[in-house]
């Protein structure tokens, strides 16, 4: 049985343990959507653990302590998908070939709903950070800029086309269950 | 005019006031570009709710190891974990276990230590080159982890102290078949065969009659496997995970 005893205000070993049993699952998914590669997903959660540790004495007792590992963790993912070798950030015109389900996009699928998951993966890298990013975890614009050190006008741009690459996609699966 | 980007930027509330106020004039006035809009946000609404599928077993107890290695190692360290009694290293079993069962395993596997006293224990000759390529890179590096944290550790194991060489050896049989079962979960049975194969190694360590100088020996043998597996791993992690 974890202790909840805390000690000058900071989280406990124990609430971080309890905060993965909790929350771990949307940690992962979070990061797995914007990455689409569960090593990386799963890297971002434990470079996130790690963070949220060391900075402990900055987590404010105002907020949920899972919502702000959470946020940590979602710092953490294009950072490590801008360091794997096939994000571009030039790939904004890029429409990407729809290769088949890899393990990894079965995996994603299954987060995000067969449709949505599908779509996501004809977008650029780029496109789909700036997406998530945006849509599925509301940040601003100008944090997404910042996160992945490019211009607002890239990020509002990139975010354009994934939107309008999304909703034609998902028209045209529509379409075809129609028949 | 108003256009689509602009419409999103208003679902979004990214504009500025002003920008905003006239989007909600124009809306209020054009039938079209209202139905136009209201049509975004149903699209976009549907795609909010995502559901969450559970992480598999073994990340997740990586991450909660990531954190109990942080609170053992970090000075003024707030540990508020209040477990039944256990001996002051038992935590670090967790790490040694895994650290020395895939340490073993894949020092055995590049047969870089073929005389060793531990390898000559394990049954490898199974083992063929290449048999095993399909280790996922995550489940490497999740260890170079461990074995980062470890090497400085195991070091310092009290040997000498039985009931706490047994504790600690019961732990690493624990995560021994964690990893193994890890291993069959990655798709590598060959893996997973040689880490069931380390365990008599295990059992022999735990038992209550073996003399200090051979525990010491062990030991060190578990800290030199450790360092070779830490330089192939931070050498080429992709390469060596491609070579199990």
């Amino acid at each position: 049985m974890m202790s909840l005893a805390r000690n000058h205000g900071l989280p406990t070993q124990a609430e971080f343990q309890r905060a993965i049993a909790n929350r771990g699952d949307h940690w992962f998914a979070a990061c797995l959507r914007i990455t689409r590669n569960e090593e990386l997903a799963a890297d971002a959660v434990q470079d996130a653990l790690l963070s949220a540790w060391n900075k402990r004495h900055q987590f404010e007792r105002t907020a949920q302590l899972e919502t702000w590992i959470h946020r940590i963790a979602i710092n953490a993912a294009p950072q490590l998908l801008r360091k794997a070798p096939s994000f571009s950030h030039d790939a904004l015109d890029e429409d990407l070939p729809d290769a088949g389900l890899q393990p990894d996009d079965q995996r994603a699928e299954q987060e995000l709903g067969k449709g949505l998951a599908s779509a996501l993966r004809r977008l650029s890298d780029m496109e789909r950070s700036c997406f998530v990013l945006k849509h599925l975890e509301q940040w601003r614009l100008n944090e997404i800029a910042f996160e992945l050190d490019i211009s607002v006008n890239t990020v509002k741009q990139a975010l354009f086309r994934a939107v309008k690459k999304l909703r034609v996609i998902l028209a045209d699966r529509r379409s075809s269950h129609d028949y | 005019m108003i256009t689509e980007d602009t419409l999103l930027l208003y679902y979004y509330e990214e504009l500025t006031p002003g920008e905003r106020e006239q989007v909600r004039l124009a809306l209020a006035r054009d039938p079209r570009l209202a139905a136009e809009y209201r049509q975004l946000c149903d699209e976009l609404g549907r795609w909010r709710d995502v559901p969450a599928a559970p992480v598999a077993d073994h990340v997740r107890r990586r991450w909660q190891d990531t954190i109990d290695r942080a609170a053992r190692s970090a000075p003024g360290k707030v540990v508020a974990r209040q477990a039944v009694p256990r001996f002051w290293f038992a935590g670090l079993g967790v790490a040694v276990a895994a650290t020395v069962a895939i340490g073993i395993a894949i020092g055995v596997r590049l047969q870089e230590q073929q005389d060793s006293e531990l390898s000559s224990d394990v049954p490898l000759a199974g083992i063929e080159n290449g048999a095993v390529a399909a280790v996922p890179a995550s489940f490497t590096r999740g260890l170079l982890v461990h074995l980062e944290d470890s090497r400085r550790e195991i070091t310092g194991l009290p040997v000498t102290d039985e009931a706490g060489r047994v504790a600690l050896t019961l732990q690493l049989i624990e995560q021994n078949r964690l990893f193994e079962h890890a291993a069959e979960q990655s798709n590598a049975p060959n893996l997973a065969r040689v880490l069931r194969a380390f365990e008599p190694i295990l059992l022999r360590l735990s038992s209550e009659d073996i003399a200090p100088q051979d525990a010491e020996a062990l030991r060190e043998q578990l800290a030199f496997e450790l360092n070779v597996m830490l330089t192939k791993l931070s050498t080429a992690p992709s390469e060596l995970a491609e070579t199990i």
